[in-house]
């Protein structure tokens, strides 16, 4: 069914890893490597849409020799981030596109759209806005799109990152299903816990770049202040009648790190942005050393890593954070992957300097939102230093994850939220 | 479920942007640019997912509009008072009739109406939609690329606009080329064909829609006739 030989992906003058695989029939397959190794460029050039090197048989066919009508009708790719390559506004109509770009008659395209949408677990939501889902919901709503053509291929870019453990089992389920109708599934990933099934066939990928390192220490941090965060009776959300946070109590000082757990959509992005004051509650209040948080005071770094780097390069990032009275001492390199645009690096990269660009500047609360998420599991090792030493300089650290394996790793404390409520439980 | 999702049919919306934005720009009575400036900012509340999101464009950009009334003032070699209400008025109005056309339209019943209706080259009402959608989805992240500059500690209070407005300006543009890139690799990858590509959604015309061209060129006639 797809047979690889030498297989490269090529951008510009840049070779991605080389793979050789042969897989009969359906099955899943996972491609294994670190973050920045070229596990996207892979997925792309397998998609048609990167020119490759080797050769890439599918179906007894060259993938270049396909029409590219024909090849979008047998293959459909799933990027690592999917809000950006959103087209539509709302859920059922980003489903409907892409009935619409294959030309299908609308009894077909209803059907087909209702059976994709109750697969992913997202028929309930289908007449909501994209915008209103969270990150784990859009990643479904992404999978859900690329499953309208029925696709013989389906690639899968770090399919499952931002998706809740319980939503995993069940896509995972979904992509079982996708495999016993007669897809052969490709998944890249930057941990194999990603991956909530184990795959027929495990491929290892190479890395031939130099990987972001980083080491952060803290100064003594006897002289460094005392800050305390106070939330109390938290109520908030975005439609009135629509509670999305319903009587949220929190306390926590310098030095500790309070995790925020909990499905997706269950409203941690926006409790971390009534903690930062982002966002104003309805009722109840949130204090920060006794006033009311504020940036820069309190730093909220977004799930998605693009929308707090606003300079050129990660160099300039790291300088522009470094101007001010740091706490910490840090070494970063190599000077290769820091000076590039910032928008060219790994997704992996592009968390860690945005961590690292708002922990820099010692703010007294650093709200980081999924900063593990699509992470490899030495870049979850470094996100968890990095948080370690923003506590040792006294700042308040909320972490808000879906993944229980990193939340137990770094917090101190464990807020679960579900169904608007919030409760604490042990790390 | 499957219905049209424009809030006011785009070859409506269209127009009337066009009418209003001729009105606002020709007309020099400010008194006469009043009731159309009500009639647009009434409409883009009816239209918009809220109408804070208009009031906050709006008065973000009141204060450009001051600006410039006072330049315009003082510029003038009568000191012609009328300027200093002209220009905040043109602002306003111009501000809300464009985001009556970016939050009442959907970015792919536009395109397949450019087409369709006013008998564009498909290239060419494509490459209208991705850039209203690209436009519209940079609206909605701008408030995250402020936060992100205001955690950085670059945009402290209201002048540091001035002196962070290069930081602003590259967020929102590398944000505004990443957006663009990702998403024609997406359209790519979905096997999007400009000229195959028909909405399955039906492009109907409600009474709504002639609501609102009526008013709109009812308000834009006044202006420039009155």
């Amino acid at each position: 069914m797809l047979r690889l030989e030498r297989f490269r992906p090529r951008r510009g003058g840049w070779l991605g890893p080389e793979v050789d695989l042969e897989v009969e029939g359906p099955a899943l397959v996972s491609m294994v490597g670190p973050n920045g190794c070229g596990k996207s460029s892979l997925m792309l050039a397998l998609a048609g849409l990167l020119p490759y090197e080797g050769s890439a048989r599918f179906m007894g066919r060259e993938l270049r020799e396909f029409d590219p009508r024909e090849l979008r009708r047998l293959v459909s790719y799933v990027p690592d981030d999917p809000y950006s390559v959103m087209v539509r506004e709302r859920v059922i109509d980003e489903v409907l596109f892409s009935a619409e770009c294959l030309g299908l008659g609308l009894e077909e395209a209803v059907r087909s759209v209702e059976w994709v949408l109750r697969s992913v677990g997202l028929i309930e939501r289908s007449d909501e806005r994209v915008r209103e889902l969270s990150g784990g919901q859009v990643q479904r709503l992404a999978l859900a799109a690329a499953l309208v053509p029925k696709p013989k291929l389906l690639l899968l870019d770090g399919p499952l990152s931002h998706v809740d453990e319980e939503a995993r089992r069940e896509v995972a389920l979904v992509l079982r299903d996708v495999v016993s109708g007669g897809t052969l599934v490709v998944a890249a990933v930057s941990d194999p816990a990603d991956l909530p099934i184990g795959p027929d066939v495990e491929v290892e990928l190479g890395c031939e770049l130099e990987a972001l390192s980083v080491k952060l220490q803290a100064a003594d941090s006897n002289g460094s202040e005392s800050h305390e965060l106070i939330a109390e009776g938290v109520r908030f959300g975005y439609r009135r009648g629509r509670e999305v946070i319903g009587g949220f109590s929190l306390a926590a000082r310098s030095g500790t790190v309070v995790a925020l757990t909990g499905p997706n959509g269950s409203g941690k992005s926006t409790a971390l942005k009534l903690l930062t004051g982002a966002l104003r509650p309805w009722e109840g209040k949130v204090t920060l050393d006794g006033s009311p948080p504020s940036p820069p005071r309190a730093a909220y770094c977004p799930q998605n890593p693009s929308a707090f780097l606003t300079e050129r390069t990660a160099a300039e990032e790291i300088e522009l954070a470094s101007r001010s009275r740091t706490p910490l001492t840090l070494e970063v390199g190599p000077k290769r992957l820091l000076e590039a645009p910032v928008h060219s690096l790994s997704l992996g990269a592009k968390r860690v300097v945005a961590v690292l660009s708002a922990v820099l500047r010692g703010p007294a609360l650093i709200a980081l939102d999924e900063p593990a998420a699509g992470l490899d599991p030495a870049n979850k090792e470094l996100m968890a230093d990095v948080i370690r030493a923003a506590t040792r300089t006294g700042s308040v650290v909320l972490v808000a994850s879906h993944d229980r394996h990193f939340v137990r790793s770094v917090a101190d404390e464990v807020y679960i939220l579900q169904g608007g409520s919030v409760r604490r439980v042990d790390p | 479920m499957i219905r049209r999702r424009s809030a006011v049919h785009p070859t409506v919306s269209l127009l009337g942007l066009l009418a209003v934005a001729s009105a606002a720009t020709l007309e020099r009575d400010p008194v006469h640019l009043v009731p159309l400036a009500v009639v647009v900012t009434v409409a883009a509340f009816a239209v918009a997912r809220s109408p804070a999101l208009v009031a906050n464009w709006c008065l973000r950009l009141l204060p450009m509009g001051l600006g410039l009334g006072a330049f315009a003032y003082l510029g003038s070699p009568d000191r012609d008072l009328s300027l200093l209400a002209l220009l905040p008025l043109r602002v306003w109005t111009l501000t809300s009739s464009a985001l009556l056309f970016a939050y009442g339209t959907d970015s792919w019943e536009l395109a397949w109406s450019l087409s369709s209706h006013l008998r564009f080259p498909r290239w060419m009402s494509t490459a209208i939609a991705v850039s209203h959608s690209v436009v519209v989805r940079t609206l909605d992240s701008l408030d995250e690329v402020v936060l992100a500059l205001r955690s950085k500690g670059l945009l402290t209070h209201p002048l540091s606009y001035f002196t962070g407005a290069g930081h602003l300006m590259r967020g929102v543009l590398q944000g505004l080329a990443e957006r663009a890139e990702r998403l024609s690799t997406a359209l790519e990858a979905r096997g999007f064909d400009p000229h195959a590509w028909r909405p399955l959604t039906p492009l109907s015309v409600r009474s709504t829609d002639f609501l609102v061209l009526t008013a709109l060129a009812a308000a834009s006639l006044f202006a420039l006739l009155a």
